[in-house]
């Protein structure tokens, strides 16, 4: 398979969130605004891209019964150091993220994919797609349930204060409707069911 | 006896990990296609939660002061947890689970529960209780929703929202029931 086909099937056609229904967890609870899943969708992007190289590289020389504590080892060690390199940075995004930091280590974006055995080309390629992937998912998550809850856009005010705002889409019950119907609209666009097929 | 009673009904409605914290939904989507499996999988994590959160009380009195934020640490609880539920059980309960337990028990409830049970103001022993009462939460959100799901399968669903799409959307019609609960 071409490259360019890998990375737009690992955009597209098999988006974590909307497709393969894999790292919802983050999807749902951490979009309230639209810089917070940005800022979160390229750090599960770039510790997804690093894990896989540095997975891939290492799984030869470690025995099969390891695996998925080598998979927690190396994301644990990524996630911190993320986490303290963005406390550094931006205290009150970490704050605003809360848990959300930590459980990258456990994303099911990333263990799927750390879970399949693959080149070191097609690691990276497929690794670039998914993180892409996740990030705009979250990215469009974030822009609707922003608009909805505070009627703004990337902090940029769209509507004034006439506008009574629908405090549900700020909520985890909220943000679960609109991510099912969002789901729904991909299907709908694709022309398939939402059911799953493992 | 009151303040425990408390401590649960804020761990199963007010805290309910699956409706009103939203983790837990890789185990929403992938074990609730049977009532069997989802009990199954709600036992596990109440036995792998209870374990962890016990564990971290008694590391946190007897070893570390204080376990706040310390991300490495909580993570390898829940591992060590998680890891011990899944040598126990895969020899009982083979037959019913698909794939490895332990990369199923390691996802974000538990991770996630262990983080939060801090801002819930969990201290002592009062965080076995809390984590006992989230696990709680948990089972019985999974059973309601293998319910919902088996309704669901003899309803005529457009095709679009078939699957994980109106599971969601049921899920977060609960949630919005359990919010009526604030107490």
């Amino acid at each position: 398979m071409s490259v360019a086909k890998t990375f737009i099937e690992g955009v597209y056609h098999k988006n974590p969130v909307f497709r393969l229904m894999l790292g919802l967890v983050p999807a749902v609870g951490a979009t309230t605004v639209a810089w917070n899943s940005l800022y979160l969708g390229l750090m599960t992007g770039a510790i997804l891209l690093v894990a896989a190289v540095v997975v891939t590289i290492v799984r030869p020389f470690v025995p099969k019964a390891v695996h998925t504590i080598l998979q927690i080892a190396v994301l644990t060690v990524l996630v911190t150091a993320v986490h303290r390199w963005a406390v550094g940075v931006n205290p009150e995004m970490v704050i605003q993220l809360g848990i959300y930091i930590p459980l990258i280590v456990v994303n099911g974006v990333i263990l799927q994919r750390l879970s399949l055995v693959q080149s070191l080309p097609e690691a990276v390629v497929g690794a670039l797609g998914q993180g892409i992937g996740f990030t705009a998912a979250l990215v469009i998550i974030g822009i609707i349930r922003e608009f909805l809850a505070y009627g703004r856009v990337f902090d940029v005010v769209l509507l004034e204060a006439q506008y009574s705002p629908f405090a549900l889409a700020n909520t985890i019950p909220g943000s679960l409707l609109i991510v099912g119907l969002l789901m729904a609209l991909v299907n709908a666009l694709m022309g398939k069911g939402g059911e799953i097929h493992e | 006896m009151s303040e425990g009673l408390g401590a649960l009904a804020q761990g199963v409605i007010q805290n309910n990990l699956i409706f009103m914290q939203g983790l837990g939904l890789y185990a929403l989507t992938r074990w609730t296609k049977s009532l069997d499996t989802a009990v199954r999988a709600g036992a596990a994590v109440l036995a792998a939660l209870f374990t962890a959160a016990v564990a971290l009380w008694m590391i946190e009195s007897f070893i570390f002061e204080s376990f706040s934020l310390n991300i490495p640490f909580v993570i390898v609880v829940a591992l060590l947890s998680a890891m011990f539920w899944e040598k126990l059980l895969t020899n009982v309960w083979r037959p019913a689970t698909e794939g490895t337990l332990a990369a199923s028990l390691l996802n974000s409830v538990l991770v996630g529960s262990l983080l939060l049970m801090e801002s819930w103001g969990a201290q002592g022993p009062a965080t076995a209780g809390l984590g006992f009462a989230a696990g709680v939460g948990f089972a019985l959100g999974l059973v309601v929703m293998a319910g919902i799901r088996q309704r669901l399968e003899l309803s005529p669903v457009p095709k679009a929202l078939r699957g994980v799409p109106i599971l969601l959307i049921s899920a977060g019609l609960v949630g919005m029931a359990l919010m009526g609960f604030r107490f």
